[in-house]
Parts: C-alpha cells; structure tokens; sequence
C-alpha cells in the first residue's frame, strides 16, 4: 500500500489494528522469552491467532516481529536467523489476513539504551532498525508501526533507517507513558508529539503500559498537539494472577466502551496490547462500528525541547548567548578537548537565570570535527540541558549535531538564499526542528523594503519545499551602533514580521559590540523591539537590567499563556466539582488543625457549595457537577460528623420530598435530596407515586418545615394541586415547593403553590422559608 | 379509564426481538447532552469519563433488553389508537421496548447508596440507550418496509399517554410491563412505538 492510499483511507474511516500477541501466547501456555521463535517452531499458533483477529474483523495485522531486531536476537544467538524470523512472520501474516487485512512490520525497541544514556551508538542502533526494516520492507509489507519506544532518540533513528529505505512506506510511530505522560527516560508526551510533527511519520500514536481509562488523559494531550493522524493502543490494565492463570482486569466491554471514547474525540487508528485478546478486539469493532474520523482541530503552537525539556515559542523565547565560543579560544579549547564542566556550568548557570534555550557556536568550525559536536551533543544530553540553539555554520557538522540531538532544536541558521536554505530545509525534514533565516542574500545592511521582499521569498521557498512558516524564526539582523547601523530599521522589520504573524528573533549583543554602557543600549533597544512585536532574543541572561524588561514587556502586553475551562481559584472548590474523595479527606484533615467542625463548614465548605451553585447558575458546569459537588459535600459532612463525640447538629430544617401518586419518576427528587442535604437540610424522602393521604401521615409523623413535591408528566401534575388542597382541608400550612418536567411557575402560581425549576433554586427557596419562619402566609 | 373494543379478526402474532449488546450503545456526545452538559461545553470535562464508564459499563450489566412488537392490518384496527398524521397507511408496526425490572433495581440501589452522580448518569444512560434501541430497531423495520411514517408514541399530538394502557395489557398481554393508570409505565424505561407503512 502507498502511503497516498493509506492517507486517504485514514480520512475515510477509522482502522482497526489488531491486539497483543506475547500475552496470548502465554496464556496458550508458550512461557519462552522470545515469542518471535514461534515464527519458526510453531508458525501455526502465530497463525491461528491471527486469524481470530482477522475474523475479528481488524484492518491491520502486525508481523508478530516485535522483538525480532539484530540487537535483542543476539541475546539468544539468534542474529543469524533474523532474515528467516521475519520473513517467516510476514509470511504467516498474510496468509493469515489474505485479502481482508493490512499487513503491518510490527518494529519494536532495541532494548538497549543509546548513548549518552546507555552504551548503545547511534551507527549500531540505525543499523539494527535498517536491517530488519528492509527485509520487512522488501518483503512487501503493507506499512510499519514502530511501537512501545520508550526513548526519543532511539524512536528517532529508527525512523531515519526505515526513511532511507523507502520514503513511500505508511509508517507509524507509537511511545510508550507513564501515567504522567513521561516516558522512562524523561521525555514527555508533548516533547514527543512535537518532534513527531516534523519527522516523515505518517501516524503518532501512543501504546502499551497503560489501560484504556489510563491513557485516555493520554490521549487528549496528544490530540491537542498533533497534526497527524492519531493511532492509540492500550494494554488491559495491570495482570494479576487469579487461579493460577494471567489475567489483565480490563473487560471486553470496558475496552470496548473507551474505544468508542477515542473514536468520538478524535482517534484515526485503534487496538489493543498486552492482555488485550481477540474478543476485547471483536468487542471493540463491534462497539465502534464503521465511522469518518471525528476532525480535531489542534493547537498550532511551536515548540523547542531537549530530550526532557520543553519550552514554548510564545509568547516569548529567551535564548542564552554565553556558550559562544566565537572569538573566545578559551572557549572553543573546552569543546575540543571534552572539558565540559565548565560548560555544563554555564549552561546550569544560564538556566538558572531564566534562559528557555542555549546557544551553542563552536567558533571557527575549521578548528572543529565531527566528534567534538558530536560529544557536546550527548554530553548536554546527559545532563538534562535546556533546549539548544545549534548555531553552526558548516552543513555537515550541523547534520552530526542534528544526528545526536535527541529532540527539536532551533537550526541558527540559513541565510536567504534558495540553495542554503534548501539544504537547511533537508536536514529540518529529516532531523525536526525550527529554523532561524538571517534576512540577507548578499548584503548585511539592506533597506527595509529589501528586507520584505527577502522575507516573502523565504516564505515562497517554504511554500514550495512544504515547510510551513511557523517553524521559520526570522532574524532581521542587529549590527554594531558604531558601524553606521540604522537600528530604526531593524525595528521596522520587526514590527513587519510581528503583523504578519512570523517569529522574529535578534542577537542582542550583536548591538553594542564593542561599545560602553552595553547593558543600557541593549536594555533600551530590547524594550523599543518587544514593543514592536519580536518573539524571541538571545541574550546574556546575567544581565538583570535587560530579563526586567522581558518581564516587564510581557505583563504589560499582557503575553501570558492562555488558560480555557473553568478557573478553580479554591482547591476545595475544585475537589468538590472533579469528585474526588481522597483529596476531599485530605483538604479537611488539614483544615482541622487551624480549624472546629463547624468553622470548617462555614469557613470552606459553604463558601465552596455556594460557589458551586453561582457557577451552575451562570453555566460554567452543570447538572453532573453540581450533583457530584453535592455527593462530596455529603460525605464531608458525615465525615465531620463522625469525627466528634457531641451529635453535630447543622440542620437548617426538615424537609419531606415526595413523587405524586401515579408518577414513578423520581431521579429528579433523588437530586434534590442530595443537594438539600449537601446544604445542610434534613430530608425525609418518602419515595414515589405516594397518594397525598400517605404524604398527610408523613406530614404528623416528621412535622416537617417545607414539603417538596415532585411530577413528572401531565398526566399527574394535577395531584400536586390535589396534594395542596388535600393537606390545606386538613389545615396543614407548611410551604409546598413543587418541581419537576410538567411544572411551571404560572402553574404553580394558579395551583396556589411555590416553584423551583432546579436545586439551586430549591436551596434558595428553602433558605428563605427557614428565615421567615415555617408559615406559608408568612411567607407569601 | 373506559375500555375499548377492539375489532380483531385475525390472531394477532406477538413477537420478541432481543437486542444486541452494541444495539444498546449510545453516543458519549448525546449521553452527557442528555446530563445536561452542552456539546459545546463536553471537551471541558473529559476528567469525568472514568466516572462515567464505569457507569456505562455497570449499566449494561444490569439490562435485560427486549423488544416486543407485531403488525397489524390497520383494517383490523379501531381507528382510535392511530394517529391522525398515520392517514393512508396500511400496516401499522407498534413495538414496545423495554431495558427490564434489572435495570430499575439497579437505579434503586443507586439511590439506597446515596450515589446520586452515579444514578444521574446511568438513568440518564438508559433513556438513551432505550432510544438507541428504538433507532436501530426503526431502522430494521424501515430496511424491510421502506415507506413508513416517524417514529410515534402515544403521549404526543392527538394520542394521549393513557393509550399505553390499552397497548400493553389489552393487546400485547405483557405481564413484565406493569402500566399505572396515568400510562406511565413500569420498568421505567420502557417504550410503545408505533410505524406506519404505506402499503
């Protein structure tokens, strides 16, 4: 299949890939390490397993040749069968699948970490994943998946092996999280996602570790940032053993029904993986059927990150100058003769100041080879840098430096020129990353309009080699004061590229070069460019004067990240309204060392409630919210009550609620009791369809202060009328609040009765009748 | 209310459907909309699919769907159960649909736990659910029949609620649907539907 063909068949319908293989074999009783062996020994169990996914009805079979890669096969002696296990495994597959299923290589990691981590190379690593690509590929593979990676660098290397091979394969590219979306070595979903964007993948995706409610916040931080298709594989939760056999907790239905979750939001390929077995996969198609894609909008932000780092373009990037070996031999001999130290200082030091991003300049590059940038690479690696600004001159040492870097950096630079930037656009498809453009072709100094016409060239270049502008930072270039520089100019420039929307970028320094009082004209330009809309700024971070202004800029035009949803200003306020016990214990158990049981209700949790019920009033949550708060409101409540020997006593008033007769409905009234009881009101629920000589009985037996019915339709709101006529002969005056679909306040008003459309409105009324008294006349 | 006559020439033939556990399934989108969150509004609250699955799920344990539905001539019918805008059909289709006494159990339990939220939803699950089974249910008939009218029940326009009476024990003779005399029916979620076609 072509990757054109896939592409189109991704916007179609969402697939179906198949589940998990090591788990199932074990449960047929294959206890050996290496299941990929079976390829060979017992290709007939590989078989009949996919074949049960098949009648399942999956679109994508993977080659059970996860494991099957040079480096984890020489563990068991097995190097010199890899040609053999993996066309086995191909070939068992597509028998399997015949002409109703995608047959996919499956490529899983090498198990081994790469440098600077573990001791892995990058030319070993690569080599592992090309061969076993290309005797997959040259097998005719229908596509790759790349799955359960756990390191960036090495999910990367394996994508430039099966890209040197065929730029036409469909190719999927999955890591593997942590519940906090980290992987195990550091690097998060976001990092992640971001590189993804950039590098020839045609799916990003997320599999295995987690189970389907695990990952599914996974899954919405992925979706948010990509701009590709999105493909999501859980596994079925942790195994435990019960009756001596593996078992993993996630049902077919559960599955099934998160399924059908990351279909609605926004998935394009779905399955499972360790524990997930043929008929959660059946269970799944079933469940989410034959369906478009749900389209997704993304947050079209840009990025810079290291392998554990990530920081944001806006709405403004702080780039540190000091590992700027350019006239400084001092410098320049520290790379060269691998004593890092002191650069690793510098950098700690530089992120200590608020740098977002290093600049690294080796100095005169034909003092530099190929080792050194590569040893700066994974040294900073190692010790967890900032994200870095790759300002290197030479292509060649730029692509090693490229090779090694784990995530996206920023490329400085590219001059204007089509050839240069070409070649810069290269290794940016190839490698990720953004790109700094000087704004000249030949000339430093060129005038503004010149400048323009530069700048929409670059962009047409762009255009043509699809590289999209937001990943082109534009550099309008500062010269020195003192050689007749027209800083105004510059200014000009970026007041352009800020209305157009382009990044902008400017080595500050460059200003005052060899001139006194640097601190105040680079201070007072930087001010003059922020204002002008510049985005980003290298800059000697130690200057305390110049990091103000950046501040200062940037609070006062307001440039701070945008926040959506609701703004939970007190952490009570927003456990009540996510529902969660255990912070809600934890929250009290607190506040009880300052504070009595009923300070603490009247200090927190009725100050909360309230919030809650202003919030549901105004539409910022709703109906599940506010009773869920109510829910927790309770069980605080209990909660205190139990925790003193005297009876707590917070009842505001008796209330008795009941459904009409005839009527069965009573999920409304259910809620109103929870609401009133959150809110302090004892209340009697005489349940449903109750005749009005029951609620009478009631009535003497509980004497309460309000009584609240409740109909349903209209063929019985009438007896809320009978009720009120009933008790009102027996000359029982207590305020009747009535509710529910078929009531009103114009009925309620000609039924001689109080309305309340909702709980909140219910609370209010209640307040106010226990304020004036229990008298109906008195109320009215 | 009075009894009717009706004039039935022909042994009427009661049969059972029972739907498919996917049958029962519902869009998210539309059970949070039924729970009163706004579409609009979803995306802000996916923290709560845990919570809700959960009850998704324990709610399809506790369903005991069924459909029961035949097909009358409408010339054996007494034209006062039919809807004035069914005019012109000649087989009418009433079906009723019920998710089962195990799923009121299940909601009253809820209920006697205090688990309101858990209640909210799966009540508000079921009357999709229901619905659900209702729309797949239409749309088999309609595959089979092809021209029919929408989809009625009594309770709307110019057939009052208290015909479910009528429909249930009179016709159908259902014994697992209880119909109070305000034609509100017992399991609570339970539905009378009626197709006209055109033929």
């Amino acid at each position: 299949m072509k990757r054109k063909e896939f592409i189109n068949l991704l916007n179609e319908r969402i697939l179906f890939i198949d589940g998990a293989y090591g788990t199932e074999f074990l449960k047929k009783g294959y206890k050996d390490k290496l299941i990929e062996l079976l390829n060979i020994t017992n290709p007939d169990i590989v078989e009949s397993l996919q074949q049960q996914y098949v009648n399942a009805k999956v679109d994508i079979l993977l080659t059970n040749t996860f494991s099957a890669n040079l480096i984890k096969l020489k563990n068991y002696n097995l190097e010199t069968e890899i040609e053999r296990i993996n066309l086995n495994a191909y070939k068992i597959a597509r028998n399997a699948a015949g002409d109703k299923a995608f047959v996919f290589g499956d490529i899983g990691p090498t198990g081994s970490l790469m440098e600077p981590l573990g001791e892995l190379p990058f030319d070993e690593c690569y080599n592992c994943f090309y061969t076993q690509a290309k005797i997959l590929i040259e097998a005719k593979v229908d596509g790759i998946i790349l799955e359960t990676f756990s390191e960036i660098k090495e999910l990367k290397t394996a994508i430039l092996a099966i890209r040197d091979i065929s730029l036409d394969i469909p190719l999927i590219a999955q890591m593997t999280f942590t519940k906090e979306g980290i992987s195990t070595t550091g690097s998060s979903l976001e990092i992640f996602t971001t590189l993804m964007n950039d590098l020839d993948v045609d799916v990003i995706g997320i599999n295995c570790t987690l189970s389907s409610e695990e990952i599914f916040p996974l899954f919405l931080r992925l979706k948010k940032l990509s701009k590709k298709p999105i493909s999501i594989e859980p596994n079925g939760g942790n195994p435990e053993i019960i009756g001596g056999k593996l078992t993993y907790k996630t049902t077919p239905v559960e599955f099934a029904l998160y399924a059908k979750d990351f279909a609605e939001n926004g998935a394009n390929i779905i399955g499972g993986c360790c524990g997930i077995g043929p008929t959660h996969i059946k269970k799944m198609i079933d469940f989410v059927g034959m369906r478009k894609p749900t389209k997704i909008d993304y947050e079209n932000r840009q990025y810079v990150s290291s392998r554990t780092i990530i920081k944001p373009l806006d709405p403004f990037l702080i780039i540190g100058e000091k590992i700027n070996a350019s006239a400084n031999k001092k410098l320049q001999r520290l790379f060269i003769n691998n004593e890092f130290d002191s650069l690793i200082s510098l950098a700690s030091k530089q992120k200590d100041e608020k740098a977002d991003c290093l600049d690294i300049n080796f100095g005169k590059e034909d003092k530099i080879n190929e080792q050194v940038v590569k040893n700066t690479m994974l040294i900073f690696d190692k010790y967890n840098s900032l994200p870095l600004s790759l300002d290197i001159i030479d292509i060649n040492l730029l692509e090693v430096a490229l090779k090694h870097y784990p995530a996206r950096p920023i490329i400085n630079s590219s001059l204007a020129k089509k050839d240069d930037l070409e070649k810069h656009i290269t290794l940016m498809k190839r490698y990720g990353g953004l790109l700094v453009v000087l704004i000249m072709e030949k000339e430093v100094n060129e005038d503004y309009q010149k400048k323009k016409k530069i700048v929409n060239k670059v962009l047409k270049i762009c255009e043509e080699n699809k590289i999209g502008e937001e990943r082109i930072i534009f550099d309008p270039i500062l010269l020195p004061l003192n050689s007749c520089f027209d800083y105004k100019n510059t200014l000009k420039v970026i007041e352009y590229l800020s209305n157009k929307k382009l990044y902008s970028i400017i080595g500050l320094s460059n200003l005052s070069y060899k001139i006194d009082e640097k601190e105040k004209i680079n201070a007072a330009f930087l001010s003059l460019a922020l204002d002008k809309g510049l985005s980003s700024v290298i800059v000697d971070t130690s200057s305390k004067i110049t990091m103000d202004i950046i501040q200062g800029n940037l609070l006062l035009n307001n440039r701070s990240s945008f926040r959506d949803g609701i703004d939970f200003e007190n952490p009570l306020l927003e456990i009540l309204i996510k529902g969660d016990k255990d912070a809600a214990l934890a929250f009290v158990d607190e506040k009880l060392k300052e504070l009595n049981p009923i300070e603490f209700i009247e200090n927190h949790l009725s100050k909360a409630m309230e919030k809650v019920g202003y919030l549901f009033s105004n539409g910022k949550i709703f109906l599940p919210h506010l009773i869920i708060s109510s829910e927790i409101a309770q069980f605080i409540l209990e909660y205190l009550k139990n925790k003193i020997d005297d009876k707590l006593d917070i009842s505001k008033g008796k209330i008795i609620l009941a459904t009409v007769k005839d009527d069965i409905h009573d999920i409304g009234k259910n809620i109103i009791a929870a609401i009133l009881k959150s809110n302090g009101f004892e209340v009697y629920d005489i349940g449903k369809n109750v005749s009005k000589e029951e609620i009478l009985q009631k009535v003497y037996e509980i004497k309460p202060d309000i009584i609240g019915l409740s109909a349903m339709m209209t063929s019985t709101v009438s007896y809320i009328k009978d009720t009120f006529e009933f008790l009102k002969s027996n000359n029982i005056k207590i305020p009747i609040i009535a509710g529910g679909a078929s009531m009103n306040k114009n009925l309620a008003d000609q039924y001689g009765v109080l309305y309340a459309k909702d709980g909140i409105e219910a609370i209010k009324l209640c307040n106010e009748i226990i304020k004036k008294g229990n008298s109906y006349e008195s109320y009215k | 209310m009075e009894s009717r006559e009706f004039i039935i020439n022909k042994k009427i033939m009661i049969k059972t459907y029972i739907p498919d556990l996917k049958e029962c399934i519902c869009d998210k989108k539309i059970l949070l909309s039924r729970a009163k969150i706004p579409f609009s509004k979803q995306s802000q609250f996916l923290y709560m699919n845990q919570k809700i699955n959960k009850i998704i799920s324990e709610s399809l344990n506790n369903i005991d769907p069924k459909i029961f539905y035949t097909n009358l001539d409408v010339k054996d019918i007494e034209i006062d159960i039919i809807p004035k805008s069914f005019n012109g059909i000649g087989l009418l289709t009433i079906f009723i649909s019920t998710l089962g006494d195990i799923f009121d159990r299940y909601i009253d339990n809820l209920i006697f736990k205090e688990e309101y939220f858990e209640m909210f939803i799966a009540d508000s699950w079921g009357s999709e659910s229901l619905e659900k089974i209702n729309k797949n249910f239409d749309k088999k008939l309609r595959d089979k029949y092809k021209n029919g009218t929408i989809r009625f029940s009594p309770g709307y326009k110019d057939i009052d609620i208290t015909v479910n009476k009528i429909i249930i024990n009179e016709i159908f003779k259902i014994k697992e649907i209880k119909v109070y005399d305000s034609g509100i029916m017992k399991p609570r979620k339970s539905t009378v539907c009626f197709i006209g076609w055109f033929i």
